[in-house]
């Protein structure tokens, strides 16, 4: 027993080690820290004592105060568990597993056209898609650091539509972008480059200050949620089932030819990267054209001239390969184009699938038995989910 | 029993605290959405009296139309479009949408629930700029008509004034196509 008393505001406070009670046999100090029984040294132990119990209070208010607000912040930040998917499936990457020899970043166009299930499938091609909304360039930049911290694929294909756009357009894209990395210097360089005005680099470590507006707005999601996420995508891959043909003959003309000059730094910089890491880079443009998200024959050009530059680095085009991938747009596209269903990324991944194999000998790797047994686990929770959903599937059902 | 309730009062404060951050934000005003706007870009005019001094504006309805307009009063003043698609961006950030009228297409995008035009691009030869050039005029004619302040990019001769520009797309020395759109 270690007992003492401390006199404060005509109040005895008895305390002993996680026990409180009266004192008895303890060396007593009054508020002035006179010595009321004891030598010298006793007084000196009881002025630690009291250092040292104002310390441990300190401390565990502040662990309180954290505690707290990282409840708060939990509770808060968007669960992204329905509908907008797309800010969930960013951080599913670090549960992945790694070891992926080919990874996919990029925007809409990668985690709607590109399903890593069928790579597996078709030729046991085991790869990730590292996808989010409005990707910008820099951002894939940094992601592609990020995930060399984890793994090194033998090939990057990165997203070409990403070329198009030099400049933040809206924050949500960005937050749905960002707020699923780990923190990192990373995730906080990416964020620095795409900080709208007004916005603070701090609300990217502490979401709390960014989201706190939410506190009126919570629902069922934001307790369910609170600890746990259900996973949103198949290897980063989003399924869609939806089928809305594209007729549209709206036409929307080019009107810059050029991409803006930060693309082409951040290209240069992922190429380097790349280099660098002993990993080919696929540049790849997804099958999609339409007035909504245009592409021209003046950018595939650029981006041939590119490839042809560096070793290692190759651009493909899905609209100038269109034919043998095979697309069908009056049935591989819920929304008149601007994005594949289920369909549709089938065939893309089936074609590109190719390439990976014949053109980089990317390894089939359906023999070893934890890969296979994960993927199974994959193509279970696919098949169930496409049961739920409904619609076509390139399997062949159509509930 | 003084330590205990000070500490009490103390979590008490952080709470308190943290209710006031989170009243602090009023209302989001986001609706549904999960995630509340808070700086999205604006690249629309506000004052209705700049938009139409210091920018490229297209006759038509009897209004001169100015990228970056809302769309609100235009419709009405030109009347039901031939046709009309409308498409969602990915995760949301609202719709964007095209209005086809003979002869010019009317080209929008959103912007915390209000529609703006984007651009509007000359369908045909049926459609003059307020200084009278069409598709199918030669090149001269834009650069009598407009001067020499362009820029020119594979044969697309662009004209700025204010968040708005004038496009003329050049093959063979002839115009192929006119678009009023909004620069940054």
């Amino acid at each position: 027993m270690n007992n003492q008393t401390d006199s404060k505001n005509g109040t005895d406070i008895a305390i002993e080690n996680g026990v409180a009670g009266t004192g008895a046999n303890g060396d007593g100090v009054n508020e002035t820290g006179e010595e009321e029984s004891g030598g010298g040294a006793t007084g000196g132990r009881a002025g630690k004592r009291r250092a040292l119990r104002a310390a441990a209070a300190v401390c565990a208010f502040l662990l309180l105060s954290a505690l707290l607000l990282a409840f708060a912040q939990a509770l808060v930040v968007p669960k992204y568990m329905s509908f907008p998917y797309e800010g969930g499936m960013v951080r599913e990457y670090y549960g992945s597993g790694y070891g992926h020899s080919a990874v996919f970043i990029g925007d809409c166009e990668f985690y709607e056209c590109v399903n890593p299930l069928v790579l597996w499938e078709e030729y046991g091609i085991n790869s990730y898609v590292r996808g989010s909304s409005q990707q910008l360039i820099w951002h894939s930049y940094y992601y592609l650091l990020e995930t060399l911290r984890y793994e090194t694929p033998k090939v990057v294909v990165f997203n070409a539509v990403e070329m198009k756009i030099g400049s933040v357009q809206h924050e949500e894209y960005t937050r749905l972008t960002l707020d699923g990395l780990r923190l990192s210097r990373y995730k906080l360089e990416a964020a620095k480059l795409s900080l709208t005005e007004g916005e603070s680099l701090l609300s990217y470590v502490f979401p709390i200050l960014r989201y706190h507006s939410r506190w009126s707005e919570l629902n069922s999601d934001d307790w369910k949620y609170l600890f746990r996420r259900d996973p949103v995508t198949f290897n980063g891959y989003l399924l869609m089932t939806g089928v809305k043909p594209r007729t549209s003959e709206i036409v929307r003309p080019l009107t810059d030819p050029s991409f803006p000059d930060v693309c082409w730094e951040y290209l240069d910089k992922i190429r380097e990267t790349c280099a660098e890491n002993g990993i080919e880079l696929l540049i790849f443009k997804a099958p999609t054209n339409t007035w909504h998200y245009p592409w021209y024959d003046e950018w595939d050009v650029q981006l041939v001239g590119y490839a042809e530059r560096y070793e290692g680095v190759r651009y493909v085009s899905a609209i100038t390969e269109e034919d043998a991938v095979g697309i069908d747009w009056s049935t591989d596209t819920y929304d008149a184009g601007d994005h594949l269903n289920e369909l549709g990324a089938a065939k893309v991944s089936s074609w590109i699938g190719r390439i990976l194999r014949d053109d980089y000998g990317l390894p089939d790797e359906s023999g070893d038995p934890d890969l296979s047994a994960s993927w199974d686990r994959t193509a279970a929770r696919y098949a169930e989910e496409l049961a739920k959903k409904g619609g076509p599937s390139h399997a062949g059902t159509d509930s | 029993m003084n330590n205990a309730v000070k500490t009490i009062s103390l979590i008490l404060a952080v709470l308190a605290a943290l209710c006031g951050l989170a009243s602090c934000g009023g209302g989001s005003g986001a609706g549904d959405l999960t995630l509340p706007p808070e700086n999205t870009e604006v690249r629309h005019q506000t004052d209705a009296g700049t938009q139409r001094s210091g920018l490229y504006c297209f006759p038509a309805g009897g209004k001169y139309i100015a990228p970056g307009d809302e769309l609100t009063d235009i419709i009405p003043a030109l009347g039901n479009p031939v046709s009309f698609e409308q498409s969602e961006s990915c995760a949301y950030v609202g719709m964007d949408k095209v209005y086809v009228y003979n002869g010019f297409t009317i080209f929008t995008y959103p912007d915390n629930g209000i529609d703006y035009v984007l651009m509007i691009v000359f369908t045909d030869d049926s459609m003059a700029t307020a200084e009278g050039v069409r598709v199918g005029d030669s090149i001269s004619k834009v650069t009598a008509s407009y001067g020499q302040g362009f820029s020119e990019d594979s044969g697309i001769y662009t004209y700025k004034r204010g968040v708005s520009a004038l496009q003329f797309s050049v093959i063979n020395d002839t115009v192929r196509s006119i678009q009023y759109l909004c620069v940054e």
